[in-house]
């Protein structure tokens, strides 16, 4: 647990729905991460952020993406595509976050090297475990690259 | 001119042949006459009694070689040598005249009557020398005539065989002369005529029948069938009188085919004729200064006529066709021009026309008998031709209505497709926008609950538990949807599905259900169907994971499946001794969302049997439950049978 508290993990929250923007806020809230969580709304800004386009000139690339698939302009998909074949950014872990049991998304996603595939639980207590388990994954059991600064 | 002078020659070379034969013969009597009297003289007195003995012999001889003129000068010549010359001492002697006379007399007599006898025989020789000459000048004519004659000819023997045949004959069969050699007249004829043919020649030959005239058919070399005329005759032959069967052929083909042709148009015209129905009017042609026709004069009707137009007989006949029908020449159909043209340029046509002037379509036959004239004959084809134009209206409503149909179904099944898509699309896609909104509610009412426990009571804590697990179920509902609508989705063909697999894969699933219940699930040997492995795997799984939920308290569920094979399909039953359904709820339990039980009793959503259903029958099957109350339930479906089922039991 001493990693987390030792680091600030940049993570990139990909999500248009503001329930689920606080749902997910409070449940790392809750769950105790130390990072910071950029959210943008859809496909487009995704991609800018990644890319440090305007306004995100200045943003840190993220440790972790959390990418809804159903976004506007641009959706999960398509971003989750771009960053894969994205030199700099394909080594980024993301999770598929989403509503969609739908087998077609299931296997399209990780024929496009998503990392993890989440369906969002309905029960918030059920929610909050797996939101625990994401942090407790990715940000203790792991190791990820050290990052260059 | 050179045959006559040869003519000629032959009768002079004749000529000259009997003259010196006529010296020779009277030479011939004086001669031997002379030698018999020389004999005479050189014979001794006592032998005088022989003189009429040798005499006699001698004019006899000279008769029989020469005939009566040299018997007569031998007769002659010898009276002279006897009595006069060799016997002038008989005449000096007594001797009776009247012996010596009377001996002259019976010589002369005697001799003279051979002579007759003998030129009577030699008469006769030459009559018959001549005949025989006639005869083989015939014969010559006859082999020129046969040789060279315009119609064929042949000769057989009595076996039928050609003895010869003539230069036309093998023109008309087209066969040579030494091929006939080795053939008969019975191998010209057709094979289907082969039988009477050889009656006929059999007649012949064996002289029951000694001449006939038939026509015939003959195959030609060529396998062209020719019509011939034949003339048979037996005829003696002169030479060696044996009778022979002498035949003329004539190649009677064209007289043939002409005198078809005639009976052909004989008979066409004499049914025509014939045919009371017919309606029949012969007519002369009028024309103007140019020899156009203008007009037509009516001259005869027949009684048909009548009948057909409603118009007597009296009141047309010698009438002009303006007169009787005055717009003849303002009708569609120009008939003074069709009859006109006809009429002068001869020939026939037909056709098929409504006569407007008595409103009756008439079948039309129309020839010219002689220039200037034509005769129609024409039948009332209304009836039949009302009855074709209702047929053809009838066929013609009948093939729009179809059309309008057919588009109407297109257009349904467009529709169809389209609103089913648009079902599944929305099913789809409500069931994912669905899940949003629900589990915002879910969440952030849980969310509430925990954050400001200690501002809810437990009323309140009570509602929050209730909003929840609406939601949670509308989230049940929501996936049940979903998984229906997917039935619909055909992304792949059918494959060869081994149930026995499926049914493990089923028990494994069902696998803590199954050992919470304790239930004993048995089945038949089960097949390989076609169809969907997941589809298929849903089936079982509802109607097992069924019969282990609404199984009787303190009773050990036990399943049966059965499988049965049928003509065309496998009949599959899965048997449980759980509750059972009342019979009025058999049709219930297979809609969609109905349930037969309170949730608190039996959770589910009321989709599976549902579910269920529709696979069975996206699987070109049926499915339908037969039950008891508290004794069990059996759910009967079939499965269609696959064509490789057995290749595939086999493995």
């Amino acid at each position: 647990m001493s990693n987390i508290h030792s680091n600030r993990f940049e993570i990139l929250l990909v999500e248009d729905n503001p329930g689920d923007v606080l749902l997910l806020k409070t449940c790392f809230q809750r769950s105790g991460l130390r990072g910071n969580i950029h959210v943008v709304e859809d496909g487009f800004e995704a991609l800018a952020f990644l890319r440090r386009e305007d306004p995100y000139a200045d943003m840190l690339l993220p440790d972790l993406i959390l990418l809804d698939l159903n976004l506007p302009r641009k959706n999960g998909r398509e971003v989750l595509e771009e960053v894969k074949n994205d030199d700099e950014l394909k080594r980024i872990p993301v999770v598929i976050l989403t509503s969609s049991e739908a087998e077609d998304d299931v296997v399209l996603t990780y024929r496009l090297h998503t990392n993890c595939y989440i369906v969002k639980p309905v029960d918030f207590k059920v929610f909050q475990d797996t939101m625990d388990i994401i942090v407790s994954f990715w940000f203790s059991t792991v190791r990820l690259p050290k990052k260059a600064n | 001119m050179g045959k006559k002078s040869k003519q000629n020659f032959k009768e002079c070379k004749s000529c000259v042949e009997f003259r010196r034969g006529a010296v020779w013969r009277y030479g011939f009597a004086v001669v031997i006459t002379a030698l018999a009297a020389l004999l005479r003289w050189s014979l001794p007195e006592v032998l005088s009694e022989t003189t009429f003995l040798i005499f006699y012999p001698v004019v006899v001889a000279a008769a029989m070689f020469g005939g009566m003129g040299p018997g007569l000068v031998a007769t002659f010549v010898s009276i002279l040598f006897y009595e006069i010359i060799f016997d002038p001492l008989a005449l000096r002697m007594d001797v009776d005249n009247t012996v010596i006379w009377a001996r002259l007399l019976i010589f002369a007599s005697g001799g003279v009557g051979i002579s007759v006898l003998a030129h009577l025989q030699r008469l006769a020789q030459k009559h018959e020398r001549q005949r025989a000459d006639e005869v083989l000048q015939n014969e010559r004519q006859y082999r020129i005539l046969f040789e060279n004659a315009a119609v064929g000819m042949l000769q057989l023997d009595p076996e039928g065989r050609f003895i010869r045949v003539n230069d036309r004959y093998c023109e008309i069969t087209g066969y040579s002369r030494e091929e006939l050699k080795t053939m008969t007249p019975l191998d010209l004829s057709p094979p289907e005529n082969l039988a009477r043919d050889r009656e006929y020649l059999m007649l012949f030959l064996t002289g029951r029948q000694s001449k006939y005239e038939i026509e015939k058919q003959y195959v030609r070399k060529n396998g062209q069938v020719i019509w011939v005329h034949v003339t048979a005759g037996n005829i003696r032959d002169v030479s060696d009188k044996n009778i022979r069967t002498t035949i003329i052929i004539q190649d009677i083909t064209e007289r043939k085919r002409a005198e078809e042709a005639l009976r052909e148009s004989e008979r066409r015209y004499s049914a025509l004729f014939a045919n009371k129905i017919n309606g029949i009017v012969h007519c002369r042609m009028i024309m103007d200064e140019q020899g156009k026709p203008v007009d037509y004069e009516i001259l005869q009707v027949n009684n048909a006529y009548e009948l057909i137009t409603g118009i007597r007989k009296e009141d047309i006949r010698g009438r002009r066709a303006k007169e009787v029908f005055p717009e003849i020449d303002k009708l569609a159909f120009d008939y003074i021009g069709t009859y006109g043209q006809i009429a002068l340029e001869g020939g026939e046509k037909q056709f098929v026309e409504f006569f407007a002037p008595i409103g009756r379509w008439l079948s039309i036959f129309v020839y010219s008998p002689k220039p200037g004239e034509f005769t129609v004959i024409f039948a009332d084809v209304t009836a039949q031709r009302q009855a074709q134009d209702e047929l053809r209206t009838l066929k013609d409503q009948l093939e729009q209505r179809v059309k309008e149909r057919t588009a109407e179904l297109e257009q349904s099944i467009v529709e169809l497709e389209r609103s089913n898509a648009d079902l599944q699309q929305f099913a789809y896609v409500s069931s994912h926008d669905l899940q949003e909104p629900l589990r915002m509610v879910a969440s952030f009412v849980q969310l509430l609950e925990m954050q400001y426990s200690d501002k809810i009571d437990e009323q309140g804590k009570e509602y929050i538990k209730f909003a929840v697990e609406g939601v949670k179920r509308m989230q049940s509902l929501i996936k049940g949807l979903l998984a229906y609508s997917r039935i619909q989705t055909r992304s792949k063909a059918f494959e060869p599905v081994d149930l026995e697999k499926i049914l493990q894969i089923v028990k494994e699933n069902l696998k803590l259900h199954i050992e919470e219940t304790g239930a004993e699930i048995v089945h038949d040997p089960l097949p390989v169907v076609m169809g969907y492995d997941t589809q298929l795997i849903q089936v079982f799984q509802n109607l097992i994971d069924n019969a282990l939920k609404f199984r009787r308290a303190n009773v050990t569920p036990k399943i049966f499946i059965s499988a049965e094979k049928k003509e065309r399909d496998w009949l599959f039953c899965v048997h449980d001794n759980g509750i059972g359904i009342a019979p009025e709820f058999f049709d219930r339990i297979f809609a969609i969302f109905q349930r037969l039980h309170a949730r608190g009793k039996y959770p589910g959503s009321g989709i599976g049997l549902s579910i269920v259903k529709r696979i069975i029958e996206r699987h070109g099957g049926t499915i339908c439950v037969d039950s008891h109350p508290d004794k069990g339930t059996s759910f009967f479906f079939t499965i269609a049978r696959s064509e490789t089922e057995g290749s595939a039991e086999v493995a």
